[in-house]
């Protein structure tokens, strides 16, 4: 299980705070939430790691059908031996409060709790990322930050290769829908490249 | 088929058996039917030999959503069902598993699109000869329902529905073991339990849960472990003699019906062939209990009473039935909080008003509700129409209010109850009226019991409400209905179901009266009472009586309560009643609904809206726009608005209470993501407009024709993703086209104005106080 300590800063961040304005008001808010998010979240994961093909199509992931493609991916992932693709979420519980305070209009409540919400989901991939930072550390590799379907030109559409290549709905209990959106919300995706430790500057 | 009497092996794990053949992970197994039936077939034989007595034909993902677009179900099943048949199968299950998207409230599909995709299935099964249906690998309960119903009403197959649990103990989405065991077997599954996540040894307590409530057998197919992720890959660990002698022990609990999940192979099937050849099933330890389930939890009533909250019932409730027939359903949602937040443990919801639609509606309510609160809920209609479109969408086994002894009440209420697994509360009155004595009524009581058992409902599901005539009417008739209630408890053994509050109609201090009924009638055995649970009057007799029946045990939570208790007289707030503003800005709702009361007196609801609460709306989105203030604060002050509003709203006609325009507001299609978007709604409606919300996902259609109905002049859309700003556009379109006058504002993450532009929209408002900005400036000139 993945213990999480929750992130105020980062969850103030997704509020809009950068440091202007008064923040010491709704600090107290903020800390309620926070331990409410704490108390709902679920964390789950799941990954795997490949070896990796340079193709014309893209960078394959070995052995299965992805194929990662779009530019950015592999400019990103260029040089990469291997790639571990994950999936986290922090699970249903949370959301289905955010949604009982938007119902009831309690919007600040929901609102706080979204942005809680988000904080704790970039936690538990941070964490995830760290456990397979140190897979590729013992393997005498070094990672590059994770990079998710979606940004820059790598296809949204990925993500349905890799839900059936992780089997998320089975294992961490979330869902894509017809347009790549996943449900729960609070869930990440993202492929991290592994890279041969000569090459680091 | 009997899975009670004999054991029933089920096979092993087949996409573990494609990974040691070689398969490419991702590459999706139930293609193999067509595209290598040889190596289909030849792990079915496999299984065959280790002595499987059932091969679960390879269908797991052979819905219209997972598969190809090239290929349909009907064709995979053919395949599969052929497939087990030649390897050498005299048994073959249709094996049916999740969709692959999650059920409304979380996800985006609709419980009757989920049975459509099952219903596609079950029929391919059938037609293909398959003997059974196997309903495996689901972690929510209501998809669950939707594929079992399919399954039973498109088939005559046996079915067994399994459920996935994670190591809490509970699915993804919350529900545990007895909720599981409950619903389903209630609902018509032949057996009910678990499979895959775990391994047998962290799903025993589980287990033995499923096999104390279920009123069916139990299926058990486990993991060969927990999953394990060695060096990128996933691997199971258990051993096949650790994975047996777990299992030893689920048969001793009673478990009937084996198999295997992920990491099982042909040696673990070989294994517990050798294991059930030397045993005889054994009798589970099942309690036959009277019980109520939601999506997440039940309540059972085991030396302990429940208490029904009375408040979503328009009769005799006048702000419910304005919101029912305004579809308020803010207001409706708001009373489900507060009452489960008071201490019901389930609640009662009635639609019942000749003003509205009662089928529609309830069917709407019944999800919208269950999506809010967890306590499970008691459907209350006297339409059999209204009542099965409830049941069916109902995540759970609810309670149906109610059926009568009369036989045209039997006749069309007991079969609803039946098929969906409900309790049912049996009213003692039949075509002759309400009998006045106690024998009479008990006789009837006693009728409804023998009718139900004749629809196979057992005895647990019947509840009967003796009925509460008004003492200041009906004198002598109140302790009649107490007496009733002892001799159904006596003789027949049922629990009782009692709405209080009637006894005190007509009489001073109502709460009195009823407090002291409730208290007589649960020393006469009531189990249910039916009541106003924000009363503290009430719940203080439901938290005293919980110690006196040894339900509160050493009455911890009665001392919790009621230990430090002083009593407070209520301090009334003085209000400085000409700064609203500040009231406004440190977020005091209280405060903000005084003063609005006071100010109705001398001024007109559009008066306080245009001198108190748009200047104080205006100062924090000001302070918001300067970044003194941020999101939370704005949003707090409009909370505080709102409850200034709320008081306009309570004590005017809605025509008076000011309306600067009509806004229709939507998340568009394919788009999940609308907090945003419900951040509008609220300031709009703070600002004085009329908002018409869709909610999230809506179909471009849906947006036109509101459009059309409402004769809407000003939309408002919001779309997060870059995929779904695609929608945005063809809603746009699709509007220009149809209702050319209707102007589109558009907010949303990835737009910017240029954005906007491109996408044909009019007005583009970059967070919510600019979208105020847009709506005032657009019905400016009409108001």
């Amino acid at each position: 299980m993945i213990k999480l300590d929750g992130n105020k800063k980062e969850a103030l961040r997704y509020l809009g705070y950068f440091g202007k304005g008064n923040a010491d008001e709704i600090d107290e808010r903020l800390d309620l939430a926070m331990r409410e998010g704490l108390r709902l979240a679920a964390p789950r994961s799941v990954y795997l790691i490949f070896d990796t093909e340079k193709t014309e199509k893209g960078l394959l992931l070995k052995n299965t059908d992805l194929f990662l493609e779009g530019k950015n991916i592999n400019s990103h992932l260029d040089g990469a031996c291997k790639c571990a693709v994950m999936a986290v979420t922090v699970g249903a519980g949370i959301e289905s409060v955010i949604n009982r305070y938007e119902k009831s209009g309690e919007m600040s409540k929901a609102l706080l709790l979204d942005c809680v919400a988000t904080a704790l989901v970039e936690e538990t991939a941070d964490k995830v990322n760290g456990e397979i930072e140190k897979i590729a550390e013992n393997e005498g590799f070094y990672c590059k930050t994770r990079f998710s379907p979606g940004y820059g030109d790598f296809p949204l559409e990925t993500q349905k290769k890799i839900f059936r290549l992780l089997n998320c709905e089975t294992r961490i209990g979330v869902t894509l829908s017809d347009t790549c959106l996943m449900s729960p919300r609070k869930s990440v995706t993202a492929v991290i490249g592994f890279f041969k430790k000569e090459g680091k500057e | 088929m009997n899975f009670e009497n004999e054991f029933l092996l089920f096979d092993g794990g087949f996409g573990t058996m494609l990974q040691k053949r070689g398969l490419k992970t991702g590459e999706q197994p139930d293609m193999l039917n067509l595209t290598n039936p040889s190596l289909v077939k030849e792990i079915h034989r496999e299984y065959l030999e280790a002595g499987a007595d059932v091969i679960t034909a390879n269908t797991f993902s052979s819905n219209r959503r997972k598969l190809p677009e090239n290929v349909t179900p009907d064709e995979v099943i053919s395949a599969a069902v052929r497939n087990a048949r030649e390897a050498g199968a005299k048994t073959v299950a249709l094996d049916i598993s999740q969709t692959g998207v999650l059920l409304e409230p979380v996800g985006t599909l609709s419980f009757d699109e989920a049975y459509d995709i099952f219903k596609e299935q079950v029929v391919a099964g059938v037609k293909h000869g398959a003997d059974l249906i196997l309903i495996e690998t689901i972690s929510d309960l209501l998809e669950a329902k939707a594929a079992l119903l399919a399954a039973k009403e498109n088939s005559s197959l046996p079915v067994l529905v399994s459920m996935t649990l994670g190591e809490d103990g509970r699915t993804f989405l919350g529900a545990d073991p007895k909720t599981i065991a409950l619903t389903l077997s209630s609902l018509g599954a032949d057996a009910v339990g678990l499979n895959c996540s775990l391994g047998p040894e962290e799903m025993l307590p589980f287990v033995k849960e499923i096999t104390e409530y279920s009123r069916v057998p139990v299926i058990v197919q486990p993991n060969a472990g927990m999953p394990k992720y060695e060096n990128g890959e996933t691997v199971y660990t258990v051993t096949v003699e650790k994975f047996v002698s777990a299992m030893e022990k689920m048969l001793d609990m009673g478990v009937t019906v084996i198999g295997g999940c992920c990491g099982t192979t042909p040696e673990f099937t070989r294994a517990l062939r050798k294991l059930i050849s030397s045993r005889k099933p054994v009798k589970r330890n099942f309690k036959p209990v009277t019980a109520v389930t939601s999506a997440q939890q039940s309540v059972i009533l085991e030396n302990s009473i429940a208490v029904i909250g009375e408040r979503i019932n328009p009769t005799g409730k006048k702000k419910l039935k304005e919101a029912l027939i305004n579809s308020d359903f803010e207001y409706i949602i708001s009373e489900a909080i507060n009452q489960t937040d008071s201490g019901a443990d389930l609640l009662d919801v009635n639609a019942g008003l000749p003003e509205i639609d009662e089928e529609k509606t309830l069917k709407e309510l019944i999800t919208l509700i269950q999506s809010v609160t967890s306590l499970p809920l008691q459907i209350d209609s006297s339409s059999p129409e209204a009542l099965e479109k409830a049941c069916r969408v109902y995540c759970g086994k609810p309670i149906i209010n109610s059926v009568n002894a009369k036989k045209e009440s039997l006749e069309a209420i007991l079969s609803i109850a039946k098929k969906y697994g409900a309790s049912v509360v049996g009213l003692t009155l039949d075509e002759n009226g309400i009998p006045d004595t106690a024998e009479e009524r008990f006789a009837l009581a006693e009728k409804i019991l023998s009718s139900a058992k004749e629809y196979g409902i057992p005895k647990q599901d019947v509840l009967i409400d003796s009925l509460v005539l008004t003492a200041s009417t009906n004198q002598k008739a109140v302790m009649q209905t107490l007496e009733t209630i002892k001799l159904v408890k006596s003789r027949l053994g049922l629990k009782t179901v009692l709405g209080v509050s009637n006894v005190s109609f007509g009489l001073p201090d109502r709460e009195l009266v009823n407090s002291t009924f409730l208290a007589c009638a649960f020393g006469a055995g009531l189990d249910m009472p039916i009541l106003n649970p924000l009363s503290q009057r009430y719940m203080d007799v439901v938290n005293t009586f919980r110690v006196l029946n040894a339900e509160d045990e050493g009455a911890k939570k009665f001392i919790e309560k009621y230990a430090n208790i002083t009593p407070v007289r209520e301090n009334r707030v003085t209000v400085p009643l000409n700064d609203f503003e500040s009231i406004v800005m440190s977020g005091k709702k209280n405060e903000a609904a005084l003063f609005t009361k006071e100010k109705l007196k001398t001024l007109s609801p559009v008066e306080i809206i245009n001198k108190y609460f748009v200047p104080a709306l205006d100062k924090v989105g000001e302070k918001y726009e300067k970044g003194e203030f941020f999101l939370p604060q704005l949003m707090s002050g409009a909370e505080t608005v709102k409850a200034g509003f709320d008081v306009i709203k309570n004590s005017c006609p809605a025509e008076q209470s000011g309306n600067k325009g009509e806004i229709l507001l939507a998340t568009v299609k394919g788009d999940i993501h609308d907090i945003g978007k419900n951040i509008v709604k609220m300031l709009l409606e703070n600002y004085g407009f009329k908002v018409l919300d869709l909610g999230k996902d809506v179909e471009i259609e849906d947006v036109v024709s509101a459009v059309k109905e409402h004769n809407i002049k000003l939309v408002g859309l919001s779309a997060l993703m870059t995929t779904t700003v695609k929608n945005m556009e063809k809603t746009i379109q699709a509007l220009k086209k149809e209702t050319p006058d209707c102007k589109v504002m558009v907010g949303g993450a990835v737009l910017n104005s240029d954005y906007a532009n491109q996408v044909g929209a009019d007005f583009y408002s970059k967070d919510a106080a600019g979208s105020v900005k847009v709506a005032e400036e657009f019905f400016k000139n009409s108001y």
